[in-house]
């Protein structure tokens, strides 16, 4: 159950060096699985599985097609859990959470295999909750005020976000992400599945950029994909409650005083 | 074992494999940098890392010697410092070929590079090459849609951004193949911006080409021999084909090319001459990377990015490369730009093996009139390592 929660990412996953004896009790739990498996009782296992988004797959209509949602959740992101799941069941990282994974397989910048799917399996989730149908537009209070903060304006964001978009060469993510270092908001692109939380940032909504994500409807056209998803797709609640939950993490109302 | 190569009397025809190669008639004066025509020879003096002995490079002990370095995607990237002189050899050894050459492909050489110093406006350095067909021949494997998709808009913007950020800049007026080398950046940081739309452009002209209407049959004899020695069987190359382009995570090309040397690594060279043969080796490469920057000739590409395939095959990419493989793949392609690849390592390489320096005396030794028949056979038996046999002696 916790393995499901914390994919949720709803309760707040609490750094791996805060409860030390979860690594022997899950290592004592596969222990136990191979112990029982010569006797009869029931095995303990544990393997991802694909949350649907919280939306019907139409309901982003015209934006962004069903056809496309139902291959990207169908197809895709179906088979980076399926990919997943095969590989952990013979990897020393059995039983990770996936944020353990992302930060444990990111490895400093040399990705091990399991990387590529588990980072895609988070990214692609926290992608569909991003979005919501009807919604876009400017946010409000808090956030907004933050934005201004950190961006100048509403405006000067959305640019920034749409060409940090269009400068991205290849497959990968841009992301609205929350650093931690310098205490503010910031829009960063990432290359293939590479995340923030393996960057130590925390990311707050996110933009998938693979060709599959907008080929379908717009071809080529991916400014309008980006705009279409600033002005019409993008959950501002969900960010609120993104930016509610980092703050818990980083303390937005201290002041940055410059080094000398 | 030497591709069986036709020496013709005189010049060999080397041809740089860049589809685009003729030069601005204001002459090959870029890179000619103590290139002196002809016998370049790799190990020159500009080499800063004194190779290894023993055969190549041997692994993570060897880092601070060895320059390859390893990337995130798995990919073996070597820093040559000669890729420059390479280009530059090849430029200027086919320059003087240029006017008389005809492409085994039909490629048109012209209307590659409108490189007009006196327009002004938006100026066009590099255009894409027309496709070989016409947009719907590759139907069903590939629609039409597709294809116009691919060729006329998206390949369409990478010619434009190039066209759009290369004026004023070092890279204006160079061939394509020349911008994509100069501009990778020897692979130990990130390559200038122009890499990478030079790199798709050329790519992406080396991939239609590697595609007819109708193709799709088995290799010829020859080529089929060199695919059994180097990957055990046809089917064994098929099957690292399928898995190379299933395994590239992100966009990216999986590719056939020929390598220098036999040695499995991307860019060893082997101090013992005989390993110095070529061998056909499958790569897969991130993004807009292909091997001719790691000194490889590319035989043929397929383009693994989604927008290839999204449109046709949605998420089906093992369907795309079977059907590529199957229907599409252009045998005699391949084969004729095998033929080149062979030239021009043996012209870059120096290294000529054993029964084509026999091929050659041979060849000689008929041509000669005989007044003795004894000297003839004692010389044609005599296999002297110089190619040169001093004529009518």
């Amino acid at each position: 159950m916790a393995a499901f929660a914390s994919a949720l990412g709803i309760l707040p996953s609490p750094p791996a060096s805060a409860y030390p004896q979860q690594r022997r009790l899950r290592s004592v739990k596969r222990e136990q699985m191979q112990g029982c498996r010569s006797r009869r009782c029931s095995k303990v296992v544990s393997y991802y599985g694909l949350i649907t988004p919280p939306y019907k797959l139409d309901a982003l209509e015209p934006y962004m097609s069903k056809r496309t949602v139902e291959l990207h959740w169908g197809k895709h992101h179906q088979n980076y859990v399926d990919g997943l799941n095969k590989q952990l069941a013979t990897s020393m990282f059995y039983g990770y959470t996936l944020e353990e994974l992302i930060k444990e397989g990111y490895n400093n910048g040399n990705p091990l295999p399991e990387y590529n799917n588990a980072a895609q399996v988070w990214n692609h989730h926290f992608f569909w909750e991003s979005m919501q149908p009807e919604s876009g537009g400017s946010p409000e209070g808090g956030v907004l005020q933050q934005i201004e903060k950190d961006f100048g304006s509403f405006t000067n964001f959305r640019e920034e976000f749409i060409c940090s978009a269009l400068s991205l060469l290849g497959s990968g993510w841009v992301w609205l992400v929350l650093k931690r270092e310098e205490r503010k908001l910031s829009v960063v692109c990432t290359r293939n599945a590479i995340s923030p939380l393996a960057l130590g940032d925390i990311p707050i909504m996110n933009l998938d950029l693979w060709e599959h994500a907008y080929y379908l409807d717009y071809k080529d056209d991916r400014r309008m994909y980006v705009t279409n998803f600033i002005d019409h797709l993008v959950s501002w609640h969900t960010v609120t409650l993104r930016m509610m939950r980092g703050e818990a993490f980083v303390n937005l109302g201290e002041p940055n005083i410059p080094v000398a | 074992m030497a591709f069986t190569t036709l020496v013709v009397a005189g010049v060999l025809s080397p041809r740089i494999l860049a589809p685009s190669c003729s030069l601005p008639s204001s002459g090959s004066v870029f890179f000619v940098l103590g290139a002196g025509g002809g016998e370049f020879r790799r190990h020159g003096p500009r080499r800063f890392v004194t190779p290894l002995r023993g055969g190549g490079c041997k692994g993570v002990g060897r880092r601070q010697n060895c320059h390859v370095l390893y990337c995130a995607n798995e990919v073996n990237v070597v820093t040559e410092d000669d890729t420059m002189n390479d280009v530059a050899d090849d430029e200027s050894a086919s320059d003087a070929e240029t006017e008389e050459n005809a492409d085994a492909n039909g490629d048109t050489v012209d209307a590659l590079e409108s490189s007009d110093p006196d327009e002004v406006g938006p100026v066009t350095w590099i255009e894409q090459q027309p496709l070989p067909y016409p947009s719907d021949a590759l139907e069903p494997y590939i629609s039409k849609e597709t294809v116009e998709q691919h060729w006329g808009i998206h390949q369409h913007i990478h010619v434009e951004r190039l066209n759009g950020m290369i004026g004023g800049s070092e890279w204006e007026g160079m061939s394509l193949g020349q911008m994509m080398l100069s501009s990778f950046n020897e692979g130990r940081e990130a390559p200038h911006p122009p890499f990478f739309h030079a790199a798709q452009i050329w790519n992406h002209d080396f991939y239609w080409r590697s595609m007819q209407p109708g193709g799709g049959s088995k290799p010829s004899e020859r080529l089929l021999k060199f695919i059994k020695r180097d990957f055990g069987s046809y089917d064994g190359m098929i099957q690292q084909f399928m898995d190379a382009a299933l395994t590239q995570f992100g966009s990216g090309w999986v590719w056939l090319s020929y390598k220098g040397s036999k040695l499995p690594h991307v860019n060893s060279r082997s101090p013992i001459p005989s390993d110095n043969y070529g061998r056909l080796v499958i790569s897969k490469t991130p993004n807009a990377i292909n091997p001719l920057v790691w000194g490889h000739s590319p035989l043929l590409a397929i383009d693994v990015w989604e927008h290839a395939y999204y449109l046709d095959y949605e998420d089906r990419r093992a369907d795309y490369v079977s059907t590529f493989l199957e229907k599409l793949l252009s045998w005699e392609t391949v084969e004729s730009r095998l033929k080149k690849a062979v030239i021009r390592a043996i012209e870059r390489d120096g290294h000529v093996s054993r029964k084509h320096v026999r091929k050659q005396l041979l060849a000689q030794g008929k041509s000669r009139i005989r007044a003795r028949p004894q000297q003839a056979n004692e010389n044609a038996r005599g296999q002297t390592s110089s190619q040169e046999k001093p004529l009518g002696v």
